[in-house]
């Protein structure tokens, strides 16, 4: 059986050859080398877009994600969902929802509901837009640390605030007092 | 070669996966947590309970939050309930300090500490109860109240400090009965200790009073040693004795009341017994043993006095031997 000439991967960091392989495998090659270079910077590229790439024409959003950042760059804090629709008074209900703010550069808190409404509206006081998302569902908030959860609650982005309203538990990992009894 | 062929296979595959099992969580979540995280319960954690919470993470290098409504706080040291708290913790995400608003109460193994307030202070381990009246109760029903400043415990130590202490304990050596009579113990400082599980003192400083249904005894220090089941053993009273009974006057510079043998030694400085009619008993010895269950009374080398007067007065009840 006649064999097909070798395919070459060449990889710039790397000098020479990264592998041989032959015809039959030119295909899988050819479909992984597109996903790492268009899927990839495509999907790390929608964080910084407001999802609009997924809309639908019913208004519906699919994978809605956003992420905010300061001047500077450093993330603030992401929301996504696996559905988020535009509803007709402006405010965005998300459905399947996390949320990730941040510390630095590292994830602060996580917080994950089933949904949500996210909406804004300006302080007559400050003039200044502020944010908030609320719900009446089950929500978890937790890092390394500390597990919250709870029955309805309200994030009030901009103050940096998670108020649970109903039903809250909340575990500190290695307590607080500092260790078993004696 | 083959084997070659595969492992660069492999390797690429895991480079490619690597680099997408974010984006794959992005793809199905629509975001991609930069960390996981394991539950943290355990046995040494804390939970706690509230109707609302709120986290004020404004703050990278301190975080607030705020439980109101039906605070239940569960931890492996002590249970802690009140109406409002609040919990500081650091950037490491330890907690460094508790504050417990209304309606306040704190239970340990069997002992229960109530107040309007309490602060956990973390770096020093120290509890302190205050408000209203803070009092302290164990499973016995022996009472401290803190008439001054409230009640610092601290966790680490298990010292307390009580600001104008009142205390009331059971004297009696008969502990079946829950209808004993309390002896109340006032003073300015009570520094509690509980060495351990077998012994703890409690040390009254500073115009100490102790009011027991048999007497009254004053003095500046007073220690009073439990055993294990919190039951008073042993009292020692000492500096400016002074123990009254209807009728009668003790003066001594140190008192000490043995359980066991139910009796008081009054002792130092000459003690002196003194009655209404102005008979007066001085030991120059040992000094006055009074036992409180057969009310009799030893002195070891006294002296008897009997008032100066022109009229004849009654004898003492009770003769010294």
């Amino acid at each position: 059986m006649a064999q097909s000439p070798p395919a070459v991967i060449y990889f710039p960091h790397r000098r020479g050859r990264l592998c041989h392989t032959y015809f039959p495998s030119r295909l899988p090659v050819c479909l992984i080398s597109a996903w790492i270079f268009v899927c990839l910077p495509v999907q790390f590229g929608r964080h910084n877009a407001n999802a609009q790439d997924n809309i639908s024409t019913s208004g519906e959003f699919t994978k809605y994600a956003v992420i905010e950042r300061n001047r500077e760059g450093i993330p603030i804090c992401q929301v996504a969902g696996d559905r988020a629709k535009k509803r007709p008074d402006g405010k965005f209900e998300i459905w399947s929802v996390l949320v990730n703010t941040f510390r630095g550069q590292q994830v602060d808190w996580n917080l994950s509901t089933p949904h949500c409404i996210l909406s804004e509206k300006v302080n007559e006081k400050t003039k200044q837009t502020e944010r908030e998302a609320v719900s009446e569902a089950d929500v978890r908030i937790f890092n390394n640390k500390i597990e919250i959860t709870g029955t309805g609650f309200h994030w009030l982005v901009d103050e940096c605030q998670f108020i649970v309203r109903n039903r809250v538990r909340v575990t500190v990992r290695g307590g607080i007092t500092g260790g078993a009894s004696s | 070669m083959n084997c070659r062929i595969k492992l660069s296979w492999q390797v690429l595959l895991l480079y490619v996966f690597a680099l997408n099992i974010p984006v794959g969580i992005s793809a199905t979540r629509g975001v991609a947590p930069l960390e996981r995280t394991a539950s943290p319960a355990s046995k040494s954690s804390t939970t706690i309970d509230a109707d609302v919470m709120n986290l004020n993470y404004i703050d990278h290098e301190k975080r607030v939050v705020t439980f109101e409504g039906n605070v239940v706080a569960v931890d492996p040291q002590l249970t802690l309930k009140c109406d409002r708290m609040v919990v500081y913790f650091d950037k490491s995400d330890e907690a460094t300090r508790v504050e417990a608003y209304d309606h306040v109460q704190l239970s340990q193994q069997g002992k229960t500490g109530t107040g309007d307030k309490a602060i956990f202070e973390k770096a020093t381990g120290t509890i302190v109860l205050s408000g209203i009246k803070p009092t302290l109760t164990d499973e016995k029903g022996n009472k401290i109240v803190s008439n001054g400043s409230g009640i610092i415990y601290n966790i680490r130590t298990r010292e307390m400090k009580v600001d104008k202490p009142s205390m009331d304990v059971r004297t009696s050596s008969d502990t079946s009965s829950i209808n004993q009579p309390f002896t109340t113990i006032t003073a300015d400082l009570l520094n509690y200790n509980r060495f351990d599980t077998e012994k703890s003192v409690a040390t009254f400083e500073g115009n100490v009073v102790a009011v027991d249904p048999q007497l009254t005894l004053k003095c500046r220090k007073m220690v009073v040693n439990f055993d294990r089941n919190n039951q008073v053993n042993r009292v020692e009273a000492y500096e400016s004795v002074r123990m009254t009974q209807p009728g009668k006057e003790g003066v001594g510079e140190k008192a000490v009341f043995e359980m066991a043998t139910e009796e008081i030694v009054l002792s130092g400085g000459r003690p002196t017994l003194t009655d209404d009619n102005g008979y007066k008993l001085v030991s120059y010895g040992k000094g006055i043993v009074y036992n409180t269950r057969t009310k009799l009374m030893t002195a070891d080398k006294a002296e008897f006095i009997a008032p100066v007067s022109d009229s004849v007065a009654p004898m003492p009840s009770e003769v010294p031997k």
